[in-house]
């Protein structure tokens, strides 16, 4: 199985200068200098007042030089998974082989459709308990899809945290159905959801 | 691969050091960024409960860096939790938090205040801007917060000045709320005393039950009282100084060079008071002794590092002393890398790292404990005590003493204090002594009283660098008391047993010389026959591994002296250590005519180590991973660790993930040296399980594991499904 991580490419050279330190201000009546730097910010950059309201820790204002942000765009292609053959259950604690994200190669496709189809969920921070739960638990979003509904035996794995929606691109033309569920940082598995279908000519 | 975070912290040179590693490093927007933390408050009796938020979507190991023990903070989510007991009293509390991957860390750093006291900010946008006015406008039970910048002593107004001005200080608190005063962050209010002020002296009017005579003439009730995240650095004598006081708790402080003018004065001195807690203190930089309590009784140094750098008067000098003192202990505390004997100028005696000094103390001092210490690379002794007028002893146990280099006292033209030297009654238990070269004549001396060593490992003594030598005999006796040396591992020593100066030898029994194979000296190998060879099957040689004693207790209170089971490494602080230890710096000709200098950049303190990973890889072996945490989930186990030190992370090529049964490592598999947690899946519901992580260097040698996890995976709820729609 590949585990596609959306992770776009943002080069911020903008951001990357500002990163460069503040220098240390200088001395006032109280006997007080700010030190430069993004985490020993000054004072005067903060919210006051007493008894709390911490307020904001903005980052010490420096020079921005503002260069242009290059975006490459994102390859997204549907995994192509062998169905999933169940194995006789093993006592022994299963070894999991670490994830090696293989390089995304782009492959020549005949008749392409390439066809963008945006699916969306509604993240339930909810569990079956009704418990409330953060984002933070859920491990990762599984998005079966397949051409026909009773039949969804292709896998995307989205594992960004708090991730509502996924850009699929459909290669051929055919009717597309997709379902999803969740699996929380504890191991356990959602329900599938709603089957949702596509036709892409 | 270094990240822009750390890149950042460690060099300022500019745009073009940044440049050229965003080109070279293609997942920089995945470095962890907290979401700032607003101060809060919590009632006695309620849970504490807070979720931190990233500003990214990669996951994160999250583990905590400030707070009591009590807090926890779950691995995955981030989830701060804290039971808070009813009978708890008013307090506030520094949290923290990190939040790292593969890619770098982030941290934040708030304030917690149970109970129902006010806080009051002071700094330049603040209504109050000194320190001065901001104590004049709390009342007892409040929190004075300085905000995070240098502050100076501006004509003592952003001082506690003691006795010129006793009445300029902060107002007493009660047994149910304590008073405080906190930097806004830990380590990040820095006051300067410029060598012209004294910074903090509380200057109480409690008089000590066994040293009654004197209270300072103050009237000032400056007990329960709690400091908190200052760092303090040029003061004129003492940064940081408390008489007859009772209640203090002294937490996280930095103390940098005192009193460089003034040769009597330790960093910090406790005096006539009880009931004092020092506790993630870290001290550099110029004085006589680094912690020093006089005079006091029942009270703690816990988890604090020191390093001497330079001094220049006429005292004696020394590292963690107990001068004339009765129920001080001392848990989990390291004097490290102090090896610049040359700009130790006209001092006395050398008092050794850990010290138990008397002059004129009637019946003290007695009853002082020095548990899980370490003295590396330091140029004098590990133990001294002047007890000489009871029975009750200063007890040394779990302390480790490696690469010492006793220094000949008064400026070097003196002679050489023994590594032990026990004037009175001594007990050292489980001590392990790597790599000692003396000038001296022995390495252990005692007389007046009773000393006993015993379960210790004598390993390289008589050490020149490359091999054991005659160094000298192992004890000298004096007149009065015995020596008892039992159950010690004594090996490859090529010295005499007793010293012909001496009155006698000591009663020896049991002595072991096996190798002891130590590839850490913070512990055995597991296998080790050392384990069970001391007296009545106890360890021979120390383990400093985890925590004793409670954080934020007081002699006395329930846990004060208990094994907490809290891992000692990553040790606390270390990185704010690292960061002031390591910009000190001395020019001057030294005692001999050198010009050399001192260079706080040394050591543990050099780029990209930190002190845990030194203190580990000391010896050659491969530093463990830290910070190995399991998360329990259903029929599996996550389980979770932090990146090594650049400098050994570099090296690192591969971690494994093993197994543990009953002491029996099996090895579950390896993962790449950029892959920070692995699941364990197929487990069986409510059967506990312990596993272990070891990193792999690049020439193939493997690390031991540092700490087990034990964790039971038991049956979770499931998340309910989302519901799907398509465009």
């Amino acid at each position: 199985m590949i585990t596609l991580f959306k992770t776009p490419l943002y080069l911020s050279f903008a951001f990357l200068i500002a990163c460069g330190g503040a220098e240390s201000g200088e001395t006032v009546e109280s006997g007080f200098t700010a030190f430069g730097g993004k985490k020993t910010e000054h004072p005067n950059d903060k919210e006051t007042g007493p008894n709390k309201s911490k307020g904001g820790k903005p980052v010490a204002e420096e020079p921005v030089v503002e260069e242009p942000v290059v975006e490459e765009p994102v390859v997204e292609e549907p995994v192509v998974e062998e169905p999933v053959v169940e194995e006789p259950v093993v006592e022994e604690p299963v070894v999991e082989e670490p994830v090696v994200e293989e390089p995304v190669v782009e492959e020549p496709v005949d008749e392409v459709i390439a066809q963008a189809l945006t699916l969306r969920w509604n993240p339930t921070y909810q569990d079956d308990m009704g418990n409330i739960v953060h984002k933070s638990e859920i491990e990762t979003y599984t998005l079966y899809w397949g051409h026909e509904e009773d039949n969804l035996t292709e896998v995307v794995q989205v594992a960004n945290m708090g991730a509502d929606s996924y850009v699929f691109t459909a290669q051929t033309a055919g009717d597309y159905y997709f379902a999803i569920s969740v699996e929380s940082i504890y191991g356990t598995h959602s329900e599938i959801s709603n089957v949702v279908y596509k036709q892409v000519n | 691969m270094k990240t822009l975070k750390n890149n950042k912290f460690v060099n300022k040179t500019g745009i073009t050091f940044f440049l050229s590693t965003l080109i070279s490093s293609y997942a920089l927007s995945a470095v962890p960024t907290l979401q700032t933390i607003d101060d809060q408050r919590v009632i006695q009796g309620e849970t504490y409960s807070y979720q931190p938020e990233l500003d990214v979507t990669e996951r994160v190991y999250w583990t905590k860096t400030y707070g009591p023990d009590s807090v926890v903070v779950h691995p995955r989510t981030g989830k701060v939790s804290w039971d808070i007991p009813a009978d708890m009293p008013g307090e506030s509390y520094h949290l923290g938090i990190k939040a790292s991957n593969g890619d770098g860390s982030d941290e934040e750093t708030w304030i917690v205040t149970v109970g129902n006291g006010n806080l009051l900010y002071i700094g330049p946008d603040e209504t109050y801007k000194t320190l001065k006015d901001g104590m004049k406008n709390i009342a007892s039970g409040d929190t004075l917060v300085m905000r995070n910048g240098d502050w100076v002593h501006n004509s003592l107004a952003n001082t506690i000045p003691g006795n010129p001005y006793k009445t300029q200080t902060l107002p007493a608190g009660t047994s149910q709320a304590y008073t405080n005063l906190m930097a806004e962050d830990p380590g990040k209010v820095v006051i300067d005393g410029q060598n012209q002020a004294q910074l903090i002296s509380l200057w109480g009017s409690e008089k000590h039950p066994d040293w009654p005579l004197s209270n300072n003439n103050s009237t000032i009730d400056t007990d329960y009282l709690t400091i908190k995240g200052l760092v303090l650095i040029n003061s004129d004598n003492e940064a940081l100084r408390v008489n007859n006081s009772k209640y203090i708790k002294l937490i996280n402080i930095g103390i940098g060079p005192s009193s460089i003018d003034h040769g009597a004065y330790a960093n910090v001195y406790i005096y006539r008071s009880q009931y004092v807690l020092i506790e993630g203190m870290y001290v550099w930089g110029h004085g006589r002794y680094k912690i020093q309590l006089k005079n006091s009784s029942e009270s703690i140094v816990r988890r604090s590092i020191a390093r001497i750098d330079d001094y220049i008067g006429g005292e004696p000098i020394g590292g963690f002393i107990s001068y004339c003192s009765r129920n001080i202990l001392f848990q989990n505390n390291i004097l490290i890398d102090s090896d610049q004997s040359n700009y130790w100028g006209n001092h006395n005696e050398i008092i050794n790292a850990f010290g138990v000094p008397a002059t004129n103390c009637e019946a003290y001092p007695e009853f002082n404990e020095f548990k899980r210490n370490i003295a590396l690379n330091i140029h004098m002794g590990l133990m001294n005590t002047d007890a000489r007028q009871n029975v009750n002893p200063t007890l040394w146990e779990d302390l480790v003493g490696w690469d010492l280099k006793p220094n000949r006292h008064s400026g070097g033209t003196g002679s050489v204090v023994p590594i032990l030297s026990g004037v009175g009654a001594t007990v050292t238990n489980r001590m392990t002594l790597g790599e000692v070269e003396t000038e001296g004549n022995y390495f252990m001396y005692s007389r007046e009283k009773d000393s006993t060593v015993k379960n210790s490992i004598f390993h390289r003594v008589g050490w020149d660098g490359t091999e054991v030598v005659d160094q000298g005999a192992l004890v000298r006796r004096g007149s009065g008391g015995q020596f008892y040396f039992s159950n010690n591992n004594l090996e490859d020593f090529m010295g005499d047993l007793t010293d012909s100066g001496g009155v006698g030898a000591p009663i020896v029994s049991n002595t072991l010389s096996l190798s002891p194979e130590i590839q850490y000296m913070t512990m055995l190998p597991r296998n080790s026959a050392l384990r069970d060879s001391g007296v009545d099957n106890d360890r021979v040689g120390a383990e400093v591994m985890t925590m004793l004693g409670t954080s934020g207790t007081l002699y006395g209170d329930s846990g004060y002296d208990s094994e907490t089971g809290i891992p000692m490494w990553p040790f606390p602080n270390q990185d704010l250590a690292h960061k002031y230890f390591g910009s000190f710096s001395l020019t001057g000709v030294d005692r001999e005519g050198g010009s050399a200098g001192i260079e706080g950049a040394r050591g543990f303190a050099v780029e990209d180590q930190s002190m845990s990973n030194y203190i580990w890889t000391y010896l050659g072996a491969p530093v463990p991973p830290f910070g190995v945490s399991g998360l329990a989930g259903h029929e599996q186990v996550k389980l979770l660790w932090n990146a090594s030190a650049p400098i050994s992370q570099s090296q690192i090529t591969a971690y494994n993930v093993y197994q543990v049964v009953d002491g029996t490592a099996t090895l579950l598999t390896s993962v790449a040296a950029n892959v920070y947690d692995y699941t364990v899946k197929g487990l069986v519901n409510d059967e506990s399980v312990q596993f272990a992580v070891t990193a792999v260097r690049s020439d193939d040698v493997e690390s031991d594991y540092a700490y087990a996890t034990l964790n039971t995976p038991e049956i979770k709820p499931a998340h309910l499904p989302p519901v799907l729609t398509i465009e």
